[in-house]
This record gives structure tokens, sequence and C-alpha cells, in this order.
């Protein structure tokens, strides 16, 4: 598909539009930071942000979600009500937008989640490239950015008085088809400048970071003394993972009032000491060196294995909001 | 329809027997019309169990395939799930998700002589085994090598001269014997010694603790069986039991999708501390 641009006016239009529908979610100002949420009124858009400091997972692996209510006395089941109105996902930058291909392949296959199929089949991912980068990016490691997300399944790009949009899958399409009104063909010189700017946000980054052969490389420092003294200063608070576009671990628990019960399942994360702890207190990963190691394994070495992705798209912000300063780009330098 | 795996199906507890002290097996039967085939199983798979108001365990199925759609767990009172399974009472009603995992490799054990080697509540997963491989007996030989803290923890024992008859061998042991005990007192690694079983061909299975599976992959490898038949039933802290949660997920496996019954070849693929080897 050739591609579309949009002016800033007719993007406020469409920001607009959307969020009477209430149908949007997108970046918008809180405190000093920005956080996807489903937006009111559309002047509460902020499309120049750089990045949010929750990633927009939440939209398809909520932070706390339902599984099914039940009777404790009969077993009786209740599945939720699961909503499947369209959501627009706007303003996705291209790592959290990669960070969806990621949870595709874990999510979905031969035995897909239904709770997290129904919500990304029912949303269309607006990407939105960056313009600049932060100082903890590294998306040039993995190819998970400056620019198209491989999530997206359509992409904006900012240039001089709009956005440059491309459609890259059939839900793309159809969304821009709905909007047709507020998009009109790209001329050459908006063509132009949107392959200019993407030439440049590209080379604003230089990570140094080379993935390749990396899970390999992870492999083989299993057993090496480094570890010990890199997991030193980890207080094991969870913060990287939670704060991570594709850590898709869960828990699961259960809340009980009269005889009414609830399964919940919720974001997990394997720096805890009870992950991996069976009911016996049997724990294959009994010390922090190992919760710590195994939280880069599962990320560079495991999940490529298993389900052929990186689970690292370079957003940085493990990086920026742990509060010891363990760094993961450090890590995959060492290895 | 998308089939929800979430979900568990109803089963109503039909039996409650105490297995030894700490330890009870239940049968289930699964309260939906296509019971037999939605919870149709092979010895060593398990199910992710639910205590209404509790929460949810995996368990191993312990019963024959050929009893389907009736099922039996033997559960061991360890966590506040099992606890409350443990109080529940027959006419209950639990719920069951499954069944899980990969199952011993009955291709082989069906061809060639067998070795199940337990060790404590390991023998569960073993006996659905047990009651599933007589049946094909042709000129293969069947042993099995128990072992137990003390001879009133010996699980199914009322079962053992109908396995006999059956066919197989049976050898037992335990860490400390009692007046009546005249067996052997020892670890399950001793009993594997001068078996009856061709051992370049032979299958062997084990379940039990960690330190128990370790030192009888090391015997049998040191005897002369092949790593590739040598295999293990593992434990994982799981909670989706579809490969999901990530809790179980180590190298490129799912105890929960891949296992719980690994090759020993297989093991030496996994990182290291999480298979017990």
């Amino acid at each position: 598909m050739k591609p579309e641009y949009i002016n800033q006016d007719s993007l406020t239009r469409l920001v607009v539009e959307l969020s009477s529908r209430g149908q949007l979610v997108a970046p918008v100002r809180e405190g000093k930071s920005f956080v996807f949420s489903r937006v009111q009124r559309g002047e509460q858009v902020c499309l120049t942000y750089t990045n949010s400091t929750i990633p927009p997972k939440f939209t398809f692996l909520p932070q706390i979600e339902e599984l099914f209510s039940y009777e404790v006395k009969s077993g009786e089941l209740r599945p939720p009500k699961a909503g499947d109105e369209p959501v627009v996902l706007l303003g996705v930058r291209p790592c959290d937008s990669s960070a969806f291909s990621v949870l595709d392949r874990v999510m979905g296959g031969d035995r897909a989640d239904p709770y997290y199929v129904k919500r990304r089949d029912r949303t269309t991912v607006v990407g939105l490239s960056c313009s600049r980068p932060r100082e903890t990016c590294f998306c040039d490691a993995f190819g998970t950015g400056p620019t198209d997300g491989s999530g997206d399944d359509i992409t904006l790009t900012k240039v001089s008085g709009g956005y440059v949009v491309r459609s890259k899958t059939a839900k793309g399409a159809r969304f821009a088809r709905e909007h047709s009104k507020h998009f009109r063909a790209a001329t050459k010189r908006e063509i132009d400048e949107f392959e200019s700017e993407s030439r440049k946000i590209k080379g604003m980054l230089a990570s140094g970071i080379t993935s390749e052969g990396l899970a390999d490389r992870m492999g083989k420092s299993l057993g090496d003394p480094y570890w010990e003294e890199a997991s030193e200063r980890c207080i094991e608070c969870g913060v990287c993972s939670f704060v991570c576009p594709t850590c898709y671990c869960f828990d699961v628990t259960e809340q009980v009032e009269g005889d009414g019960g609830k399964r919940y399942r919720g974001w997990d994360t394997c720096q805890s000491c009870r992950f991996s702890r069976m009911a016996g207190g049997l724990d294959p990963r009994p010390t922090k060196v190992d919760r710590f190691k195994h939280r880069f394994h599962h990320k560079l070495s495991y999940v490529p294995m298993a389900f052929n992705v990186t689970a690292c798209v370079g957003c940085g912000r493990c990086v920026s909001l742990c509060p010891t300063n363990v760094d993961i780009r450090e890590v995959i330098k060492k290895w | 329809m998308v089939v929800n795996p979430y979900l568990p199906v109803r089963a109503r507890i039909e039996d409650i027997r105490t297995e030894i002290e700490d330890t009870k097996t239940i049968t289930v039967s699964p309260q939906v019309r296509n019971a037999k085939t939605m919870f149709a199983f092979e010895p060593g798979q398990f199910l992710q169990v639910t205590a209404f108001g509790v929460g949810e365990a995996p368990i191993s199925i312990c019963s024959s395939p050929r009893d389907s759609p009736s099922i039996q767990m033997s559960i061991r009172k360890v966590g506040s799930v099992t606890e409350a399974l443990h109080e529940a009472r027959v006419g209950d009603f639990i719920g069951l998700r499954g069944p899980y995992g990969n199952g011993w490799p009955l291709e082989k054990l069906r061809k060639n002589d067998v070795v199940l080697a337990a060790g404590g509540i390991g023998m569960a997963p073993l006996r659905s085994l047990m009651l599933t491989l007589p049946t094909t007996k042709g000129m293969r030989r069947t042993t099995l090598c128990y072992g137990a803290r003390n001879p009133s923890l010996l699980m199914y024992q009322s079962e053992y001269a109908g396995w006999t008859r059956a066919g197989a061998a049976i050898r037992l042991t335990v860490d400390q014997g009692d007046s009546d005990w005249r067996g052997n007192v020892g670890v399950v690694t001793n009993l594997l010694e001068n078996l009856d079983a061709d051992k370049e061909k032979a299958v062997a299975c084990i379940c039990g603790p960690p330190i128990m599976i370790k030192f009888s992959i090391r015997k049998l490898i040191q005897l002369g069986y092949r790593p590739d038949n040598i295999y293990a039933s593992l434990e994982s802290m799981m909670r989706c039991g579809i490969g999901k949660c990530g809790h179980c997920h180590f190298g490129a496996k799912h105890v929960c999708i891949d296992g719980p019954v690994f090759s020993y070849s297989d093991m030496q693929e996994l990182p290291k501390g999480f298979a017990p080897v």
C-alpha cells in the first residue's frame, strides 16, 4: 500500500473521534511521566513523548485479570464477560510494538491463550516511529526500532506538519480505509523527508551491542563466577520484570468472598523467591544469584530457544528504573 | 468455539482412601458428557487440580487409562491446595484441567525390558504405568525397585501380589525397617544391581525425590544402561500447564508441555541446576 499522510489537525480530529467512542488507548501525561490509558478527551493525548514508564503490554496482558469466577461449594464456573468492542492503541513506540510480536509467539501458537488473543484481535496497533532516542535505548541491538515496530498494524512517522502513514497489516489497511477522510496520499517531498528522518534516527543509535549468537553465548555463561558479582547489588524488587514490555510470566491466585470464588492471574517476576519454589519447599533456584541469572537467560537464551524470538527489545526501561543500576546492556556486552 | 484451557471441569469425588500417613488416593469422575475423550490420558501425565476456594496444583495421575473416565490421584499433604483436597469428602466437587505433559515412553516400554525406580510418593505416576504395562507383556521383563523411608510408607501395598501375578518382579527397600520388616534396608539405587534385564535395550523410568533421581541415573549409567533409555519424571512449580506462565520454563523446554518425563539425554541439554543430574 502506498504511503499516506495525515496532517496534525486531522490527527487531532481523528484522536477526538476515537476517544469520544471510548475506543482509544494512548499516551497521556501523568506528572513527569507518560502512561498509556483509556483516553476520554482527545487533547490529553501526547505524541511527542519519548516513551511511557509502563509499557502498553497491559492492553493485552493486564496487570491483574479475572480468569473466571465460581461457586465454592458446587464448583459451578462463570467465565468473565470479555468485551470485544474495537480498541485503537495509538502511539506505540517501535520497541514496545516489537514486544507484541514476542508476546504473540508465547501467548499464541498451538495452545493459544484465549484472553490474550481476544484482546489482541480486537486491537489495532498504531505505531509511532521514534524521533529521538533516550540515553538508555538500545533497540538497534535487536532490530526492534527505532522505526517500524514489528507489531504495528499501521505506522506513523513524524514529518513537517504531520505524519507519513504506512499500513502494515490487513487490520491497519482497514483502519486507514475507515478513517480515509483524514488521510491523503503522501507527496514525494513527504516521503523523502520520512526517509531522511528514518535514516537520521537510526544513525542516532549506536549501542555497540550485537545480538548475534547471543543465545549461545548466554548458554556458555551459565557456570561463570561473573553472576555472583553481577547479582550482588540486586535487591530482588522485580521492577525490571514489571516494566519490561516482553515479560509475560504470570501468577495465579484465588479470592474468596462468602460462597463465591474468583481466580485471577497477574504479572509475576522470576526475581521473587517464591517464583519457582514448590509446595514441599523444593526450589531449583534457591539463591539470588540463581534468580538474577535466570532473568537474563530466560530473555536472551530460553525464550529464543523455545519460541525463536529474543525477549528483549532494547527499550531500556529496566536500565533506567532499576534502583541499584543493574544494566542489561552490560550483561549482554559481557557475553 | 475457542476452548478456554484455563477453565477447570468439575469432577465428583467418588472414593477416598488413606494411602499412607500423609497421602490419600482419591477417585474422581469428571462431570462432562465427553469425559472419556476429554480426559483420555497416558501414564505419566498429570492434571491441574482445583480445590475450589483455595487454588490449583499439578498432580500426577496414578490410575490406569483403562479405567477412564474414572481417574485416581494420590495426593500428599504438602501445601494449601493439597491440604484442602485432604479435607474433601466423597460427593464433593473439585476442578480438573488437563491431562497435561508427555507421559512415559509407552512405545519403547512395550517392546523392551522395563526397570521402574520409585522413591516415596514418586510411585504414583509409576503405578499408572505398572497398571498399563502387564497387559502387553510378551517376552519382556518388568522390574519395580521401590523404596520408602519406612515400611508403613510404601504405597499401594495391597496391589503388589497382583502386579507380581501379572509378571512383574518387585524389589522393595526402606531407609529404616521395623520389627516385622525382613526386606532390604538402604537406598533404591542398591536395588538396581543384578536386575533381570537386557541393559543394552532396557528402558528405565524413575520418579522420586531429586537426590534419588540423581543417584539412580548415575547407577544405571554405571551399570551400562543407555542415556536415551533412562527417563525421569521431574517436578516444577507451574501455574498454567500450557507453556504460558513461565514458571517451569528451563532452556528450550517447559516441564508442563515437554515434560514432566525427560530422558537423561534430554536432561543433559537442560541448564544446570534444573534437572537433578
